[in-house]
């Protein structure tokens, strides 16, 4: 049990800097994802969190103490990797006890630990194959088991359910969720997947380019993003945006809609976004809206539908419905946008604050 | 439709079994080739002179068949100590080669440090310079360590024969292990050391027999050296030790193809240990493109 602190951490590559100091502070017990698109660093800054990168600028601190120098196995942590990284030559028991065999524990403490991790994952039918013997799924549980026999201070997940097909990963998904309630430990967990991200997280750091955008709750990030990207990479699918211009008197138009109230406060500039979810549009008849379009394609999911509109700009404006609307693709309908689930940016990308927090969100 | 279907689908199943048979062929022609001067050895030296001589190509008879050849190689006493001079160098220098290179491969496909390509490089130019061009300066450095005539000079060149192929073919393959399961070594606590003694040489070995094959037949096979830097009787190796056989008038041939025969032996045997580690060591990418 421990918390984590990192202060101003940077890492370069040469001369290239690719986290551009990252401060973050994260509780004992909590469970924190960071989730970006490739290539934002998400997984360099867990390996320098777990010590297998060294830290170029910065502090990285675990459970009050300095780590920077520290080696990987004198942090406290466990890691679980994408490729599961399980020891081919050895059978799942073998895999879980090696980490204390090698640091020379004593045998019944090894065996009772690898029993008991092995019942939390359902693995004791399966300790004495190899890991080429078992489905992907079965892998990372016995390296999810391997991170669990060693009992961390904090739990680094470094997208784990990456390899897997997608009923498994639900289903591992909801694993490590129970496991994370079960054992309370901290975790840090990294992953390209907004959902797995919503679904898993007390707490998501969205990061882009080695900076932080936003860190907060799934929900303050899906209502209160602080910026376009944020608003953009958080919810499925992502967020329509909609030039806007403001008619002067704290309104704005979108195309040739009458002006709209955007409840946010102190929005200035002249080149502003509009940006709308999917699922709070709401269709109406032609002409009774706040815009009117033609129905590109219709996507029917059964239980939702997802309609592509088409307002004249290079993108079509998504709605998701009910899976019983009845348009068509060629047909022309009206689009509703309820004031309180629209967002409004600056010419930079910076959201302008809602004036009231969403009712779920303390 | 139904016909020409058929007719097409029977063709094509014919043009199949057609490359197949040529395919066949040229393998076994070439197969023919390879084993031909082998077989040609061992019925020989199961001859007598006479027989050698007649009709070199024949089978043993009742009128040719002779041991002698054997006897007077197992009874000259000495053959057994090239006998085991030979394995003696092969062995250590194998093992020499495979931990020295696996351990520089490693280094050169794990770590990140300056000139890591530049080292790379310089390790298996070797590849390209004949070490044999080295002789004469290799004869002055091995006199002046006091160890001509030893089977020590012989280990140390022929370490350093075979290590520049062995670096490069076990470099390429480990590049291509997984990352992960060597970061999770380090969480895990191992040293440096520790990671690749337990984790990466598992995972190579079927690589590791691959080059041990390669680097052993030339080692086992090689004359020049043993002639230059351990021509002594207490040295001598298999190679060497044949050509006391042949002399400047006559040439004992009977014993010579016993003792060659002889020779092949631990290569046959290396192989048929080795041949499915070798063929999906080969096959694994060893070497890309």
């Amino acid at each position: 049990m421990a918390d984590l602190v990192l202060q101003d951490v940077r890492k370069r590559f040469g001369k290239t800097e690719v986290i551009h100091g990252v401060d973050l502070e994260v509780k004992d017990g909590e469970f924190v994802v960071f989730v970006g698109p490739s290539g934002c660093g998400k997984s360099t800054l867990l390996r320098m969190i777990a010590g297998l990168e060294e830290v170029s600028g910065g502090d990285v601190v675990i459970g009050g103490e300095r780590m920077n120098e520290i080696t990987p196995s004198d942090r406290g942590i466990a890691m679980v990797f994408q490729s599961y990284a399980l020891y081919p030559h050895k059978d799942v028991y073998g895999n879980m006890a090696f980490a204390l065999r090698h640091a020379g524990e004593d045998k019944a403490l090894i065996d009772e630990r690898v029993r008991k991790a092995a019942d939390i994952l359902g693995l004791e039918p399966l300790l004495k194959r190899r890991p080429k013997e078992l489905s992907g799924g079965q892998r990372q549980r016995v390296a999810i088991g391997r991170a669990i026999v060693r009992d961390p201070a904090i739990f680094l997940f470094d997208e784990p359910l990456s390899n897997l097909d997608a009923a498994l990963r639900v289903q591992m998904r909801v694993e490590i969720l129970r496991l994370h309630q079960r054992l309370k430990t901290t975790m840090v967990y990294v992953t390209h997947d907004q959902v797995e991200a919503m679904t898993l997280a007390d707490r998501i750091v969205v990061l882009r380019d080695g900076r932080i955008e936003q860190v907060g709750t799934p929900l303050e990030l899906y209502h209160h993003p602080k910026n376009r990207f944020v608003a953009g990479f958080i919810g499925s699918p992502r967020m329509n945006f909609l030039t806007a211009t403001p008619d002067g008197q704290g309104r704005v138009t979108v195309r040739d809609s009458a002006p709209i109230e955007v409840p946010v406060r102190d929005a200035t500039g002249d080149a502003l976004t509009l940006g709308i979810r999917p699922e709070h549009v709401e269709l109406t008849a032609p002409g009774q809206g706040t815009l009117t379009g033609e129905v590109l394609v219709a996507e029917r999911l059964g239980g939702e539908t997802f309609l592509h509109v088409d307002l004249g700009d290079a993108e079509p404006l998504v709605v998701k419905a009910d899976g019983g609307v009845t348009q068509k693709p060629g047909e022309t309908v009206g689009l509703r946008f309820p004031p309180a689930a629209l967002h409004l940016f600056g010419s930079e990308g910076q959201a302008f604050e809602h004036r009231e927090r969403h009712g779920l969100i303390a | 439709m139904n016909t020409v279907d058929t007719t097409r689908a029977r063709r094509g199943r014919m043009g199949r079994i057609g490359t197949a048979a040529g395919v066949h062929a040229v393998l076994l022609t070439y197969t023919l080739i390879a084993i031909f001067p082998v077989v040609i050895v061992v019925l020989n030296s199961f001859k007598n002179r006479r027989g050698i001589f007649t009709e070199p190509l024949a089978l043993p008879t009742a009128e040719t068949f002779s041991t002698e050849g054997y006897a007077t190689v197992l009874n000259q006493g000495n053959f057994l100590l090239y006998y085991g001079n030979s394995l003696i160098v092969t062995i250590v220098s194998l093992f020499l080669i495979l931990l020295c290179g696996a351990m520089a491969a490693h280094a050169l496909s794990e770590y990140r440090f300056k000139l890591n390509t530049l080292l790379g490089v310089y390790l298996i130019l070797g590849i390209m310079v004949p070490i044999r061009l080295g002789t004469v300066a290799i004869l002055q450095l091995m006199v002046d360590l006091s160890l001509v005539n030893t089977l020590v000079s012989l280990i140390l060149v022929y370490t350093a024969q075979g290590l520049p192929v062995a670096i490069f073919i076990l470099t390429e393959f480990m590049r291509t292990l997984s990352r992960d399961i060597k970061d999770c070594a380090r969480v895990d606590g191992l040293s440096e050391y520790r990671i690749f003694f337990e984790v990466v040489l598992p995972l190579i070995r079927p690589v590791l027999a691959t080059v041990a094959v390669f680097s052993m037949i030339p080692i086992w096979n090689d004359l020049w050296f043993p002639l230059i830097l351990a021509s002594s009787d207490a040295t001598k190796t298999v190679t060497l030790g044949v050509q006391q056989f042949i002399g400047q008038y006559t040439v004992n041939w009977s014993a010579v193809l016993a003792s060659l025969s002889i020779a092949i032996l631990p290569v046959l045997v290396l192989y048929a240990i080795f041949s499915r580690q070798l063929i999906s060591g080969i096959t694994a990418g060893a070497v890309k493109g």
